[in-house]
């Protein structure tokens, strides 16, 4: 084995070790239900801000935009900056009335004065598809990294996901949310200083003045591609509302003790994640300058800039980091699914809320497995898919499915059970359909026209749906709920309101 | 559940609630709209203003660079001004109003 491959193996080891060693210890604060799920609400604003970081900067935005700004240049830092601007308008409109309502999972606020039945049940589908889709992925950008990052051992692709699921629901078995945040904290940390670094020694190079750096890229790079204003607008929907719908975001908002500690991590986390995204679009310009783009794969620009710059033991560093980064983010996902599955749908729907608390607790436990195999099998079906879209759609399903059903429950009086069951499985099937019916899917995974002859066109022309079905959502959500009025739960609005606007009350 | 707010109803009628509720919602819709302004400002750019993004302002740092950096600083200043106000303004409202609520 060369140095870099020892160095990564090495870090990798540490970090595994270290991540067990918390889990051990996490174990045996995680006997309640209120500990599995939410670590017993003991985490503070700043921690919780590096956790969310930790779920939110995924291997897919530190690599994948490093690549994209490597080779495309400016587009790709569009990317950098769409994916910040979800996180004000869910500290505006979401984060402490989510807090102040629920208990673990968005869906307690969506079911908090409305038929908790048919709520949990449309609200964990929108949840457990979102996270099915993002840990997809998640799991085969895994799997293939792994294959590029420690190419010279061999590692099949397989071995890679079933060994990523398998760490996976060890951390969230044994550990619960305690286990799973503080490996996002420490992965935050490794990842934010790793890039930083890296960005040192790239100003290095240019003796610490960016204007030499950008003077030596392509002016055609500094533009933005051209792309249709539809197209930008629909993406930049999905990602600003994107955000405040994804599962396993929103749970995090319930590991900290109050709503002022729940508006002080958003604080924190934008902090980070913005510091992060101008790392990261820094390393592509790096990258374009220093490496040549042309002889490696998109995805491997920042690792291959590390070996140019730092040599092969910051290779291996920055390899293990990156793979240290998957392996949180699939366990923050698989958390927020089988809450989904046990909370939401067993104790919620089967149980009709009555569980004992040791009945709960290994309920998340048969979640996790669950969800930890349907990732690993989903992992190996999906081997060759695009990932990008994936992501794409994930955030398209939050925006369409999740977020309004949401929004509308906190701020409407006279929102129903049946407007927010529709809504949501509006935003679902509008989401996924017409992405199925856009120019990623069809004629490109389906409907693929025949070898020689011209190639299908897409039904629907955009990539991401979510301009059409964001707004459906609101609509079929608003209509369902005038021709059902509700009373009963009109009048639990306004008790909702002293707990929503001034915690009075809160879980 | 707890059952703290229904033993609090008559709160709801008290005019500092009302008052908190509006200028909560006025606050946060205020600043709901600023980030949108700020983010369709950058889009439209983008699908419109193509070249001005390769202009040069700093030596060779260009518009582009720089408009990207202040969307994600403004986009954090936003919080930080939500977060500014809620520990000024919100959080005194609130505590006035638990102190009046029955546990």
């Amino acid at each position: 084995m060369s140095s870099s491959s020892w160095v990564a193996v090495s870090f990798f080891f540490a970090f595994v070790g270290s991540t067990l060693a918390l889990t051990y210890w996490a174990a045996k604060k995680t006997k309640t239900a209120k500990e599995f799920y939410a670590a017993g609400r003991s985490i503070t604003g700043f921690q919780n801000g590096l956790a969310l970081a930790g779920d939110y900067m995924s291997a897919a935005s530190f690599l994948g935009i490093a690549g994209l700004v490597a080779t495309k240049g400016y587009d790709g830092l569009i990317y950098s900056v769409g994916f910040l601007v979800g996180w004000p308008i869910c500290m505006f409109l979401i984060a402490e009335p989510l807090r102040n309502l629920g208990k673990f999972t968005f869906a307690d606020v969506v079911a908090y004065r409305l038929n908790p039945r048919p709520i949990r049940t449309a609200a964990a589908l929108g949840s457990i598809l979102t996270v099915l889709i993002y840990l997809t992925a998640q799991m085969v950008g895994a799997g293939k990294l792994v294959q590029l990052l420690f190419a010279e051992l061999h590692l099949k692709y397989i071995h890679a996901v079933i060994g990523v699921g398998i760490l996976m629901m060890v951390y969230v078995l044994f550990g619960g949310m305690k286990a799973t945040t503080w490996v996002q904290i420490i992965k935050a940390i490794l990842l934010i200083g790793g890039a930083t670094v890296l960005v040192i020694m790239i100003l290095r190079k240019f003796n610490f003045n960016p204007s030499a750096l950008f003077g030596q890229v392509s002016e055609e790079m500094m533009k933005p591609g051209k792309k249709s204003p539809m197209d930008r607008i629909s993406l930049g929907l999905a990602l600003m509302f994107g955000t405040a719908g994804l599962p396993h975001i929103l749970m995090r908002f319930y590991t900290v003790p109050d709503a002022k500690q729940a508006r002080k991590s958003v604080f924190y986390a934008t902090g980070w994640i913005g510091y992060f995204y101008i790392l990261t679009f820094t390393i592509g310009f790096g990258a374009a300058v220093l490496v040549d783009m042309k002889s490696i794969n998109l995805n491997m620009a920042a690792p291959e800039l590390a070996k140019v710059l730092g040599g092969d033991a910051f290779f291996g560093f920055l390899s293990a980091v990156a793979f240290a980064t998957i392996l949180a983010v699939v366990a923050g996902l698989a958390l927020a699914g089988a809450s989904a599955l046990s909370h939401d749908l067993y104790v919620g729907v089967i149980k009709k809320g009555e569980a004992t608390e040791k009945e709960q607790v290994m309920v998340a436990r048969i979640g996790t497995i669950t969800l930890g195999v349907l990732a690993v099998l989903l992992g190996i079906v999906f081997e060759n898919q695009n990932v990008a879209y994936m992501v794409g759609l994930a955030f398209a399903v939050a925006a369409s499915a999740n977020f309004p059903a949401l929004l509308l429950s906190v701020v409407w009086r006279k929102y129903t059970t049946w407007g927010a069951v529709s809504s949501t499985v509006a935003g679902l099937v509008l989401s996924i359909g017409l992405i199925i019916l856009g120019p990623d899917v069809w004629g490109q995974v389906i409907a693929v026209a025949p070898k020689g002859s011209p190639p299908n066109p897409p039904i629907f022309p955009l990539g991401n749906p979510a301009i059409v079905s964001i707004p459906a959502a609101f609509i079929v959500g608003i209509i369902v709920s005038l021709l059902t009025p509700d009373p009963v739960a009109q009048a639990k609005f306004e008790d909702e309101k002293l707990r929503t606007y001034a915690g009075i009350g809160a879980d | 559940m707890s059952d703290a707010p229904r033993g609090n109803l008559h709160l709801l009628e008290d005019p500092e609630f009302k008052d908190l509720v509006s200028r909560k919602n006025r606050f946060s819709i205020n600043l709901t709209i600023v980030t949108l302004i700020v983010y369709y400002g950058f889009i439209l750019l983008l699908a419109f203003k193509r070249d001005l993004f390769a202009s040069k302002i700093f030596g060779n740092v260009t518009f582009g660079i720089l408009l990207g950096i202040g969307v994600i600083i403004a986009c954090w200043a936003l919080t930080g001004v939500y977060v500014r106000w809620a520990n000024d303004k919100y959080d005194a409202m609130v505590a006035r109003l638990q102190e009046k609520a029955k546990p």
